[in-house]
């Protein structure tokens, strides 16, 4: 009888401090990996923003917050969580902007060709309107 | 009048042609061939004199201060690992293409690295104790962490010290060996010999 309980005792003991955090050791390893495959994750969102063209200071950045993640790997689950967050919201924008930029560029680029080519095709007129433009001065004085 | 407009259209796309040629070339990254270098320094930050002396001995409880300097041209961020192994004359050490998986590691260090940058780490070890006789096995401390490899050297002569690079690969969600070259991974091991006395 005196056993049964002091096995109970000693169960219950153990649970309490598995729940606790307190040192079960599978709960360690566990979170550890957690926060690895976290880490994995971000980087792989921040990798992205890069090569979507975000800058290169917002990129040092965000490895920067990785790195300390890095340093404190229990703890880091949540600090790689906003990094990703951060991450993710970087390559929309960067992307955002590079497809802006490519549209102006091409834009540019068409409405520039139609520029020249009317320049071309015109040309003529330019003479022409040059010559009237001087015969209205000359008239006025 | 239809000649006229057939000609302007005609010149209008030679010339968006053109023109979008060279709004092309202009947002297009420059190519550049990719690669990850990395060296150990010394405390005094050179790539030689790592024991403070002509030779490689290092006596129990001589703290070693080295640095890892690990360079990204890769193109875009890494998360590098760096694995630490120990070894000896006869051990068949890592090379371009696989690691030495043979012997055991003795601990890691990883990093980000942003692209073109360099960043550095520390390598912290001394020997804290070792076995005494012909065989000599040894107890260190690397990084804090106290670690009993089970390499051994006759005499305690010509140990090394075998250092890989590892970097995340995306498609595989894992870290391979080297860094990813234009055509295959590329490992760069880098070792560094010593004597215990």
């Amino acid at each position: 009888m005196h056993f049964r309980f002091q096995a109970l005792l000693g169960i219950l003991l153990v649970l309490g401090f598995c729940f606790s955090g307190g040192g079960c050791a599978s709960g360690q390893p566990a979170q550890t990996s957690d926060a690895q495959n976290q880490l994995a994750k971000a980087f792989v969102l921040v990798q992205q923003a890069d090569m979507a063209g975000a800058s290169p200071e917002q990129i040092a950045e965000l490895a920067n917050n990785l790195n300390l993640a890095l340093r404190y790997t229990n703890e880091s689950a949540s600090l790689s969580t906003a990094t990703a967050a951060e991450a993710l919201s970087l390559a929309n924008v960067a992307r955002e902007q590079v497809l802006f930029r490519q549209a102006v560029a091409y834009s540019t680029a068409v409405g520039a060709g139609f520029a020249s080519a009317l320049l071309v095709t015109e040309f003529h007129r330019i003479g022409e309107f040059a010559r009237r433009l001087r015969l209205r001065s000359r008239q006025l004085d | 009048m239809q000649r006229k407009i057939l000609f302007l259209l005609l010149l209008f796309a030679m010339f968006s042609l053109v023109y979008s040629s060279v709004a092309y070339y202009a947002l297009s990254r420059p190519p550049a061939q990719q690669f990850m270098a990395w060296g150990i320094f010394s405390p005094t930050g050179t790539l030689s004199n790592y024991f403070s002396g002509s030779e490689a001995n290092v006596t129990a409880g001589k703290v070693m201060n080295w640095h890892l300097a690990i360079t990204n041209q890769m193109g875009s961020i890494q998360y590098v690992k760096v694995v630490y192994r120990l070894g000896n004359a006869t051990t068949a050490g890592p090379n371009a293409t696989v690691p030495a998986s043979s012997i055991p590691q003795l601990g890691t260090s990883s990093i980000l690295i942003p692209n073109a940058q360099t960043a550095l780490m520390n390598f912290t070890w001394s020997i804290s104790n070792k076995t005494r006789g012909g065989i000599v096995f040894l107890n260190m401390t690397i990084n804090d962490q106290h670690v009993s490899p089970s390499v051994s050297a006759a005499g305690g002569q010509k140990f090394r010290f075998f250092f890989e690079l590892w970097t995340y690969d995306v498609g595989s969600n894992s870290f391979q060996y080297g860094y990813k070259g234009q055509n295959s991974w590329v490992g760069v091991p880098l070792q560094v010999w010593f004597n215990s006395l």
